[in-house]
Order: structure tokens, then sequence, then C-alpha cells
């Protein structure tokens, strides 16, 4: 569901019930099943959390629905007994628990008396990824985890952004591309790398065949078509160094932020100042990098991973807990079977508590660091949440390691986060946010 | 690792570099790599050469027992006297151990002191010797040498002796012999062996008893697997008699895959439909595989499924035929037998394979290569 409708079915169940914000939600009207249900835990009895994901996606897909039980056993899926999700669960060796009517009073019962919700879950997503079209799913941990766990999704780039396809789509993915135009400052260490080269040749001609003068005004107006796909209504889902320079590119409208070797001019000595951070989604008052010779975009980030000087080491990141009946979007966002989870690096690791805008929900941080790691918020119509890092099982990721085998973590919490994101434009649900 | 790596990497990094490539598991790399970046120092390069060989004896592979003969090897030039021989001695072993049997005997002759009995360490280097002449196919010679060497060994190195003694008696095809030299002997080493030898005499019932007794604990880990798997397959044959299945083993434990493929595909088609028939087809269907007849591996395989299609040796057959079919690029056909095979054997111990290969044939995730 797009979010305008999603804001507005809110509205309805707020205006009829008469309730404020502050009150805590009714529970759903209890549903009497006609016949009995599956229960997919979600907890440590779970085989494979990720492909327990796409089973409750295709189950939607196949015009089914679902609830999301938020809270209860690590954010379980209650689903009605059929065949084919039977098969596809013992297919994807994903646990099953199959429960009575009896069964599932009890497990309402317990949601009603703790912190914990229901969300139905009403229709598979239509899912994008910004990606060139002749990348491989491996240097991606998004399609990494839609393609372990079986969710279809598109590739989009930038022609189908600037001609405005998003709107085709419910969800939009954003990974390691560097919106202000400078290939990710790879040009230091990966100069003359045929990857590189090809990369930078299909971004110039991109740019020339729609009419922008160099890759950095095009991906300005990139990112300009994806704040307007959240402004319109759309889920946006972020991670590594997409996060710091959509916000970047955003706010640097007509101001020259690209190094020489990316546009032919030097960036602007007084960029920093320039930069209008009132057209952003997340951030504000960055410092931008301005050296070339330096693989770092801001002091957005927190660990600066490629600033010898200034990269912090890796440390554990904690998700917040929310409370699951005022906050269920938050709470969505956050289901997970371990609440510390190992961090790992990316262009951009995290973002500096400093840089965020207020009104920004921290979903999770490093306890008594100045970063935080996830983050969520709303823009216009839509939303975005932002997770910093590329590849949760692989920490130190570099270019050239062998790619990430699923299989091997089909219980990684890193990779639940970024399926929790997937899944929660499927959420039909109030909103009713303290 | 690309610090260590990297060619103008000092000599220092270039040999933690290789001490780490073979934890790794890549000791040829790390060979290659620590022989660059010797010291020119012999007393050093000496203990470089040894702290190499003492990292790769913890590895149980051929190709690490490989590369650690040439260390050893290396080694005994950098070094004199008796240390010399010491390493040649290991560098023997190592080759054996590497199955390099050739290389182990040039290494033991170039011990001058082993026949005179003057060698310092004469029972270990008697002892590779006497295994050497037994794996290279002279086993009455190896006999005779422990005959006359056994007093002045250890006794367990003589038990595992007359294993090695028995077990190429077993590979020559004279199981009275390999029997007669592991008669008294009542370790569970020497059940494991004669069981061997009756299975390739066609006693398959012998046989069975023989591997129960011996159980999962007999020699390496490597060899116990290969027990239970052959214990499975025994089990699937009803007759307690049957020389030529034994016979085709015995071809394919020589190596020869070629005739073993013919030896087992014929003596499947003599063999009950649920009594046997189906497990050797699968075996054959497996070895077709390995040597790249994909069309034959099909065929051998499919006939496996008709033959019994619900007995023990019905998943292992369905596995291994969507294997067959994802080698052949044939990924979907590869992914409608694994899906027949998860939902058909649900609790079989090879759904969890299936299941990878499953997402593999479908792209879900990277290939093994």
């Amino acid at each position: 569901m797009i979010r305008r409708d999603f804001l507005k079915a809110a509205a309805v169940v707020a205006g009829s019930s008469g309730r404020t914000t502050n009150q805590p939600t009714a529970l759903p009207p209890y549903r009497p099943t006609a016949q009995p249900s599956i229960l997919i835990p979600m907890d440590a009895r779970q085989t494979d959390h990720l492909k327990a994901y796409g089973v409750a996606y295709r189950m939607l897909a196949r015009g089914g629905r679902a609830e999301w039980l938020l809270n209860y056993r690590n954010g379980s899926f209650l689903l009605p007994d059929d065949q084919a999700t039977v098969r596809d669960a013992t297919l994807k060796g994903v646990i099953l628990e199959r429960l009575t009517d009896t069964d599932v009073m009890d497990v309402r019962g317990t949601i009603q008396a703790n912190n914990m919700d229901t969300v139905p879950l009403e229709k598979a997503p239509k899912v994008a990824v910004y990606v060139p079209p002749n990348a491989a799913p491996w240097d991606d941990a998004v399609t990494m985890a839609l393609e372990y766990s079986g969710i279809e999704y598109d590739k989009v780039w930038d022609p189908d952004v600037i001609a405005g396809n998003l709107s085709d789509y419910e969800w939009l993915h954003l990974h390691h591309e560097d919106f202000t135009g400078q290939f990710s400052k790879f040009y230091l260490t990966y100069s003359g790398s045929a990857w590189l080269t090809e990369m930078v040749r299909r971004n110039a001609q991109t740019a020339n065949n729609l009419g922008f003068e160099t890759v950095a005004s095009l991906k300005k107006g990139v990112a300009w078509g994806i704040r307007q796909f959240v402004d319109n209504g759309g889920f946006l889902f972020g991670m590594c160094t997409a996060t710091e320079t959509l916000d970047v590119a955003l706010a640097a409208e007509g101001v020259d932020v690209a190094a020489q070797y990316s546009d032919g001019t030097p960036m602007d000595p007084r960029a920093t100042g320039l930069l209008d951070w009132g057209r952003t989604l997340a951030f504000e008052g960055a410092v931008l990098e301005r050296s070339a010779s330096v693989a770092a975009f801001s002091d957005i980030d927190g660990h600066q991973v490629n600033n010898p000087g200034l990269r912090q080491p890796l440390g554990a990141f904690q998700l917040f807990d929310f409370s699951a009946k005022i906050d269920p979007v938050p709470t969505m966002l956050v289901q997970c079977h371990r609440q510390v989870i190992r961090d790992f690096y990316g262009l951009t690791t995290s973002f500096n508590r400093h840089r965020l805008k207020p009104g920004v929900t921290v979903l999770a941080d490093e306890v008594g660091a100045p970063w935080v790691k996830y983050i969520h918020g709303n823009h216009g119509l839509g939303t975005w949440t932002f997770l910093g890092g590329h590849d949760p099982e692989d920490p130190q990721h570099q270019i050239g390691d062998p790619p990430t085998d699923l299989s091997l973590y089909p219980n990684s919490p890193g990779y639940r986060l970024i399926l929790n994101n997937v899944l929660f434009p499927a959420a039909e649900k109030r909103e009713l946010k303290t | 690792m690309r610090v260590l790596l990297a060619d103008d990497a000092e000599a220092i990094q270039k040999r933690l570099g290789a001490e780490l490539l073979v934890v790794w598991g890549r000791p040829d790399e790390g060979w290659a790599l620590l022989e660059s970046a010797l010291s020119v120092s012999r007393a050093e390069a000496a203990t470089e050469l040894q702290l190499f060989a003492d990292r790769l004896r913890r590895i149980q592979t051929k190709e690490s027992a490989r590369i650690r003969a040439y260390a050893n090897e290396r080694l005994a030039s950098y070094v004199d006297g008796e240390e010399t021989e010491r390493a040649r001695l290991d560098a023997a072993q190592a080759y054996a151990d590497a199955g390099d049997l050739a290389s182990a005997r040039r290494m033991l002759e170039g011990i001058s002191d082993l026949n005179d009995g003057s060698f310092a360490n004469v029972g270990a280097g008697v002892a590779t010797l006497i295994r050497v002449t037994a794996e290279s196919g002279r086993v009455d010679e190896a006999e005779e040498r422990l005959e006359e060497w056994e007093s002045q060994l250890r006794p367990s190195e003589a038990q595992r002796l007359r294993e090695t003694i028995g077990w190429a008696w077993v590979l020559s095809g004279e199981f009275d012999r390999a029997a007669e030299i592991l008669g008294s002997d009542s370790t569970v080493s020497a059940y494991a062996i004669i069981g061997w030898a009756s299975l390739y005499a066609g006693n398959l019932r012998v046989a069975k008893e023989h591997f129960l007794v011996a159980g999962p604990f007999a020699q390496s880990r490597e060899q116990a697997t290969r027990r239970t798997s052959m214990l499975a397959l025994l089990q699937g044959v009803e007759p307690d008699t049957v020389p030529a299945l034994g016979e085709a083993l015995l071809w394919l434990e020589r190596a020869d895959t070629t005739k073993a493929l013919d030896e087992l595909e014929h003596v499947a088609r003599e063999l009950p439909d649920s009594g046997g028939r189906s497990p050797v087809l699968t075996l054959a269907g497996g070895i077709a595989r390995e040597i790249g007849d994909l069309e034959r591996a099909e065929s051998l395989l499919v006939d496996a499924l008709n033959a019994d299609s619900t007995g023990a040796s019905a998943a292992s057959a369905e596995y291994a035929l969507g294997l067959v079919l994802a080698d052949g690029d044939r990924g979907e056909a590869a992914a409608e037998r694994l899906e027949h095979m998860i939902l058909t054997h649900p609790g079989s111990a090879l759904v969890p394979e299936a299941r990878r290969l499953l997402d593999q044939v479908r792209g879900a995730i990277p290939d093994d290569d």
C-alpha cells in the first residue's frame, strides 16, 4: 500500500475511534478463523529466518492475507493454513507450527497482555532496486537478501528514475550509489580497473543520453526523483553510501560538490556553506570532505572507514525497544531475535547524531558512541529508512572479496532488519506515533 | 592479507602470509610465497622451513602432505649430519602421506645408515621404508622386512605396519594373506580392513558384521565415513554373497572407474528391484557423474528411481540426479527433481544439501566456484 493510502486509512481509523495519538490502541477485532492457522515462529526455533520472510511475502503475492505478530516470538507471522504455504516452507526449510483456533486465541491473549501487537499484511509490495543494469546481485546486501528469500524485484536505473517510473513501485532500495557523482571516490584505489572504467563509461553515457552535462548533475536529478518518490508516498530504504550521498546531492542543488576528476571542475571551496539542508530527508549541517584524495564525503558518517586519521573501530549496535501498540512502524522495523548486533563497515557505516534532523527516529545505535546505525523518518506522504554499512555478514567488506553466501547465515539478525523493511509496506496499519 | 601478499611486501610479511595461506587451506600458494621469502642465512632459512613444515603437519590433507614433503626436502639441504637424515625421513613420510611413493623411496635411499642400523632413528626410518614398500605393491618384500625388524619396533608401530601390509594385500586381491597377517589383531582398525577384504571377496554379510564392529572410530574420519556409506549401500542389498559386486567395488578401490562402472551396472541388473538394484545403480550413477559422463549418469539414476522410488536409496538417487542435471546446465529440470526429493523425503539427511543446490540452480546464492 502506498503511504498516502496508508495514511488515509489511518485517519479513518483514528477518526472513527475518537482516539488521540497518545491513547493506547485497541486490539484489532477478533476474527474467528475458519480454518487452522500456521505460525511462522521468528525466535531461536526458526531454522531460516531470512527465507521465512519470503514465505510470508509469497503468501501475500498469491493474494492471501497474513498477520505480523510484533514482538510475539521476535516478530512471528500468522497465516491461514494452506497447502501452498506448507509446501513453500518445506522446500525452503522454514519451520512452521500449526495452531488450532484455541491456540490462536491464546496467542492473541498473550499479545493483548504484553508489549505486542498484530499488523495485518495485505498486499505484497512491488519492489524496485536502484542498481546498474549489469550489476550482479552479490554486491548489494538487499539484492542478496531478496534473492535468497525468493522475493521478486525489478532493477531500476537512472533513465527509469528520470522518466518518473518509480511511481510503479511501492518500495525502493538504494545501496552503494554515490549521488555526488564522484564514483564513490574509487579512483583513488582502483584507478585503471576494468570495472571502474566501465562504471564511469556507463554513467557518462547515461548522463549524455539524458541531456545532463555531467554525471554529477545527472545524479542530482536522480536524487530529486527519488525524493519525489518518497514525497508521493513511496517507501525508501537506503544502505551504505547511498544514504549519505543522497542527502548531500539533494542539499547541493546548484552547488559544485564534485571533485575535478569527476566533472572537470574542482569542488566549490564554499560548498559546505552553500548547501540547502531544507531539501534533504535525514541529515543537516554536515561539513563536506573537501579533499579529492580522501574517500569520504562528509562528517555525516561516524566511522570514516577510508579516512585514516578519523577511522573508528567497529563495535556493536543495539536495537531500540518501541511500544508495539503505540509505535507500530518502528516496532516493525526492529523485529529481530537479537537485540545487539555486530557492526559492519561500509563507505558510510553510521550516522553522527548531531547531523540528524529533528524528528528522525533512531532505531538502533551503539551505546555510548556519538553515532547511530539505523534511522527512520517521514517525508511528504512517504517514509525513508537508512541502515549504515555494506553487508551485515561481511563486516570488513572490501572490493574483490568473495560474495556472501546467505545459506551460511540463514539466521542473520542484520539481514533480518533489511527484510523487515521489505515487508513493512505490506502492512495496513494506522499510524499512531507518539 | 593484501598487505602480506603484496609484491613489495617485506620478507617477514611474506613468511607470515605463507603461514596464513596454509591455515586457510592454500598450502601450495603458501609454499610459493615462502620460497620467495626465505632468509639468506642458511640457519635462519632452516628455522623458517621447519616452522612452515610444523604448521603443515597439523593439516591432514594430501595437498598439505605434499607441500610438507617439499619443505622437508628443502630443509635437508640447509642442515647437516643427523639433521639432514631427519629431514629426509620426514620428507619421505610426507611424500608417502601424499601418495608419492617414488619420491618417498628417493628420500629413503638418501639415508645412508638406514640399512645397517646405525641411523639414530632407525625405527621410524624402517617403518617408513616398510610402509612405502607395501604401498608400492611389493607386499611380500614389505612383510619380510617387517618380520626382520619387528622386534626393534614399538608394538604400536608394528601393529600399524601390519595393517598397512594387510591393506596392501587387500588391494592386490590376496584376501587370505590379509586375513593371515591381521588374524591375531583384535583392534577395530583390523576389523575394518577385514571387512573390506570380505566385501571385495563378495561376502557382504561378513563385511557388514565387520564394519559394524569396527564402528565409527576406527582409522581416520574419512575412512570411517567411507565405511558408513558402504554399510548404507550394503543394507539395501538382499543377497548375502555377491562376488561380482565385490569385484566391481575392488575395481573402484583401485581407481579403475570405467571398469568399476561397467561391472556395477552389470551387477545391478542381476539384483532384485527392491533388493539392491537401486542403491547399486545410484552408486554407479554417482561414479558416472564424477567421470563426467552425464548422459550415462542420468540414465543410471533414472533406472535407480524406476527400480525403487520409495526405498532408502531413493532420496540419494534423486539428489544425485539433481546434481547431474545441474551439471548439465538444466536448471529447471534440476529444480523440479530437487523439489520433488525435498517434498517426498523431508526427513532425509540429504535435504539440506538439496536445498542448497536448489538455491544455487535458482541463482539465490552464489555458485561454489
